[in-house]
């Protein structure tokens, strides 16, 4: 019984300063998730964070409009799924980098200027995390291309190997 | 036999564990706790848990993870705290093991939510299972009542 009664006082004292801090540190996430219709996409974007809340989610048609306008495309996967094929112009980082290394793979692009990041299609997560890595390093403008490289491919929009 | 039991019985075997198993644990919580927004994109990416349910987790496990392990670097309720994080481990498990069979491509989040260069691979697995070794250490030869700790002892 005293191990029952340890157990559950340790949980609770880590509910409680977790609480605590999520409410108070000012790092704080909401408690439950909230789900964001993207327009155009078949699910709803599962936005956990007001960080990632403040991504701008971008369907297929916008993105090739900013590719069009010549706005820079982050391929956000693994290099070894991003070599054999990716958006034309498209550069690689991947979202498990480092903050110093991406801020450095990023150096010549103005903090204001556009960015657009994709993954593999709109069951990844990985543009969403370099997206909210970006925003800590300071990039204003990072749109998230839902549909990722699944709906670019489909589309038979310009794409590159290597 | 005999020599392995008795220095498995050993208080500085034991307080090796306690500080293999607690420090890992404050080790890997520190920088979940420290972006929360980033840890639960890693839960969420694991595909998994309810979407409802990942931010609680995202929120909760590295807290208990955090005490549990300081508890136990610091002797109080050895076997409790040694219990918690070996059931925490036993879910590492099962959860990188589902993934790793589904041919997923997921981001561990063991230590960092920024790192991990390396894709989720059968090390992860070979390391929890590792980590289990010292936890049932202190879950078979810890004491359960001893005047081994200078805490609190019951």
């Amino acid at each position: 019984m005293t191990h029952l009664r340890n157990l559950i006082a340790i949980v609770l004292v880590a509910v409680a300063l977790a609480g605590l801090y999520n409410t108070f540190s000012g790092r704080g996430i909401p408690w439950v998730a909230q789900e964001v219709k993207v327009e155009g996409a078949a699910t709803p974007r599962l936005v956990l964070s007001s960080a990632a809340l403040a991504i701008n989610y971008i369907e297929l048609e916008e993105a090739r409009s900013k590719f069009d306008h010549g706005i820079l495309f982050v391929d956000a996967r693994e290099p070894e799924e991003y070599r054999p094929g990716h958006v034309k112009g498209a550069v690689n980082i991947s979202a498990k980098k480092e903050p110093d290394v991406i801020k450095s793979a990023l150096s010549r692009q103005k903090k204001d200027q556009e960015i657009v990041i994709y993954c593999d299609g709109e069951e990844c997560g990985a543009s969403t995390m370099l997206a909210g890595k970006l925003q800590r390093l300071g990039f204003t403008k990072v749109h998230v291309f839902f549909g990722g490289w699944t709906a670019w491919k489909n589309a038979g929009l310009p794409v590159e190997k290597g | 036999m005999a020599g392995i039991a008795w220095l498995l019985r050993s208080r500085p075997a034991l307080i090796i564990s306690r500080l293999i198993v607690g420090g890992i644990f404050i080790y890997a919580a520190v920088d979940k706790i420290a972006h929360p927004d980033q840890f639960a994109e890693i839960v969420n990416n694991y595909k998994l848990m309810p979407a409802k349910t990942i931010n609680v987790m995202a929120i909760i496990m590295p807290w208990l993870e955090l005490v549990a392990g300081v508890l136990l670097v610091a002797g109080v309720w050895v076997k409790d705290n040694a219990a918690i994080l070996g059931a925490l481990l036993l879910v590492f498990i099962v959860a990188i093991s589902i993934n790793l069979a589904r041919g997923l491509d997921f981001d561990c989040g063991c230590f960092s939510t920024a790192a991990s260069t390396k894709n989720a691979s059968i090390w992860l697995l070979v390391r929890d299972i590792a980590l289990l070794l010292p936890v049932f250490h202190l879950l078979w030869f810890q004491p359960s009542k001893s005047r081994t700790y200078v805490f609190v002892n019951r």
